[in-house]
């Protein structure tokens, strides 16, 4: 089933296309690739997708809607949540209050009720201080949570950036170098805990990753953007072998010689 | 499990201090010292306010503004329509305030940034220029005056008349600054602090998280305005008199000053800050012409040895301590 579908996004910054005339479908349940180098528009293509940047060209429909024109939150709202590349956090709270941010979406306290501290805003509290646990100790996070975002090793920090995502419920979830700064053991467990994000939480995943090897690992499906076109879309072991995959990735010359 | 405490030493932690205040006059009966009391009071609440929305980041330089509004809200139902003084004003003076908060606050808080801060300095201005302007309506530059003390009610009456003594006047400020601190913790703790805390540490993951982050920090503003009203309100009725000069920008100015000054992190940093920085200019009075020099250097000093305001004076004591055994 097509969770996401992208229609000839382009986006330009100035007179510089960023993206052009990108096509491609997310499906439910899958986790889907998306490399490409330095300069691609990956990033690019996350903050159109996310609502953060308006595309000049081109619609996103998600689960049947146009969600385009849609603020950020309001696209977080209806279940595409992403990460960030670097490990943005609320680097001044706790690792627990960090997770909670989020979670206010599907919360029923609203003000007056944590004003005047009403029966139903503690209920509401305790179950969601019981989800927000439950999802720091998925992330294996549950040791750290009164620990300030910012006293974090950086590992810890890029599963509390997903632990973030994971609080506001999402259906698809966009993942931005994940792996990136870790080493090959900590990359291994982190990519075993996103495997286990799509199997047992149900969450629709895209990843954008520099290291091949841990997206070949990992995806069931890839896209390969480079200068803002897609230049390839398939299964892992076609993407390796593709051509001008190999040369965007390489060089032309190399090849050649 | 939130990082708190328990509920009974958070209960005696504030029932020391509620008492210590209660049994004040008692020992303080010079009206001098109250009357400083009593300032102390109003401006804490107005401050509480700038620091709810500093909380999430944003800066407001309008709170006099709304005290402005608040205070000839409360005078002109009471001079020009007959109302009884204070205790039925005070509520709708407060919650003209929150409307105007709200008329205000919802264009300006789609800026950002100085944007937002320049916008309510000049709706501080604008309040004081209305003012002026209408003479007629508002008394203009000479302002209302003869504003009536509060209408006796059993209790107060007790407390001594309310135009000879401090003391109903104190109690009456106490009790709404009181008011104002449990709304304040209340929010603090609650997930709307967590999330203004959140807005202004990284406001881009905040959306993303589906924070709709204009409307969260409308609801800052506005209850801030809703307190600037408070204090503007019972502020008329205590000097009764109402005047464009006890509302300026200035005063916006000095409560943004005692926020920062005390500490942001913290309710009670505002309350110190503003505590602290009123006795200053009062016991610096003897310094004559150097008054100033003296309270800005203070001030100075004070924010850079302590970013983090007064409040954080026995944390870097404790921090300080723990490095010099270090060594």
């Amino acid at each position: 089933m097509v969770l996401m579908k992208v229609e000839g996004v382009t986006k330009y910054f100035g007179g510089l296309p960023a993206l052009s005339e990108v096509d491609f479908e997310v499906h439910q349940g899958e986790i889907l690739g998306l490399i490409g180098p330095n300069g691609a528009g990956k990033t690019t293509l996350y903050n159109v997708v996310s609502g953060l940047y308006q595309p000049t060209k081109g619609r996103i429909v998600y689960k049947g809607q146009d969600i385009t024109r849609l603020p950020s939150h309001e696209v977080a709202r209806r279940g595409i949540v992403r990460t960030f590349q670097m490990a943005e956090l609320f680097k001044g709270m706790t690792v627990f209050e960090n997770t909670m941010v989020a979670h206010h979406l599907h919360s029923r306290e609203g003000i007056w009720g944590g004003l005047f501290n009403t029966a139903t805003a503690r209920r509401d509290r305790a179950e969601i201080e019981q989800s927000v646990m439950e999802i720091l100790e998925f992330m294996q996070l549950a040791s750290v949570k009164d620990e300030l975002a910012k006293n974090l090793p950086h590992g810890y920090q890029r599963a509390l950036g997903v632990a973030i995502g994971l609080a506001a419920r999402p259906e698809l979830l966009l993942l931005d170098e994940p792996v990136t700064g870790m080493n090959p053991t900590e990359a291994t467990t982190f990519m075993d805990i996103l495997r286990r994000v799509r199997d047992e939480r149900r969450i629709t995943l895209m990843l954008v990753e520099h290291n091949m090897r841990t997206v070949v690992g990992i995806c069931d499906r890839i896209l390969v953007l480079s200068f803002g076109k897609k230049i390839a879309e398939g299964l892992p072991r076609e993407i390796t072998k593709n051509k001008n995959v190999i040369e965007a990735y390489l060089g032309v010359k190399e090849i050649a010689a | 499990m939130l990082p708190i405490k328990g509920p009974s030493t958070r209960f005696i932690g504030y029932l020391i201090p509620m008492i210590f205040f209660c049994l004040l006059p008692l020992w303080v009966k010079e009206a001098y010292y109250l009357h400083i009391f009593i300032e102390i009071g109003i401006y804490s609440i107005a401050a509480l306010g700038i620091r709810l929305v500093l909380t999430s980041g944003q800066w407001n330089f309008g709170q006099a503004g709304f005290m402005a509004i608040g205070g000839y809200t409360s005078s002109l139902l009471v001079l020009d329509l007959g109302w009884p003084p204070l205790w039925a004003t005070l509520p709708v003076a407060s919650l003209f305030a929150t409307l105007v908060g709200l008329a205000v606050g919802y264009p300006a808080l789609s800026t950002k940034g100085i944007y937002f801060a320049m916008i309510t300095l000049c709706l501080g201005l604008v309040v004081r220029q209305g003012i002026i302007t209408f003479p007629g309506f508002t008394g203009g530059l000479i302002g209302l005056y003869g504003v009536p003390a509060p209408t006796p009610i059993p209790f107060m009456g007790a407390l001594g008349n309310w135009v000879v003594s401090k003391v109903p006047a104190y109690y009456t400020i106490l009790g709404l600054l009181a008011l104002t601190l449990v709304v304040m913790h209340r929010i603090d703790r609650s997930r709307l602090g967590i999330v203004l805390r959140s807005i202004s540490e990284n406001e881009t993951l905040a959306k993303s998280a589906g924070i709709n982050v204009v409307k969260y920090k409308l609801i800052a503003f506005v209850i801030a305005s809703f307190f600037g009203g408070l204090a503007g309100a019972f502020s008329v009725h205590y000097h009764m008199l109402c005047h464009p000069d006890s509302f300026s920008l200035w005063d916006s100015i000095f409560m943004v000053l005692y926020v920062v000054f005390g500490g942001v992190g913290s309710i009670f940093g505002a309350v110190l800050g503003t505590a602290v920085l009123i006795s200053a200019t009062e016991l610096l009075r003897f310094t004559g012409a150097f008054r100033m020099v003296i309270y800005a250097s203070i001030m100075i000093v004070t924010i850079l040895f302590l970013p983090k305001g007064l409040i954080s004076l026995p944390q870097a004591v404790r921090e300080g301590i723990a490095k010099l055994r270090g060594r």
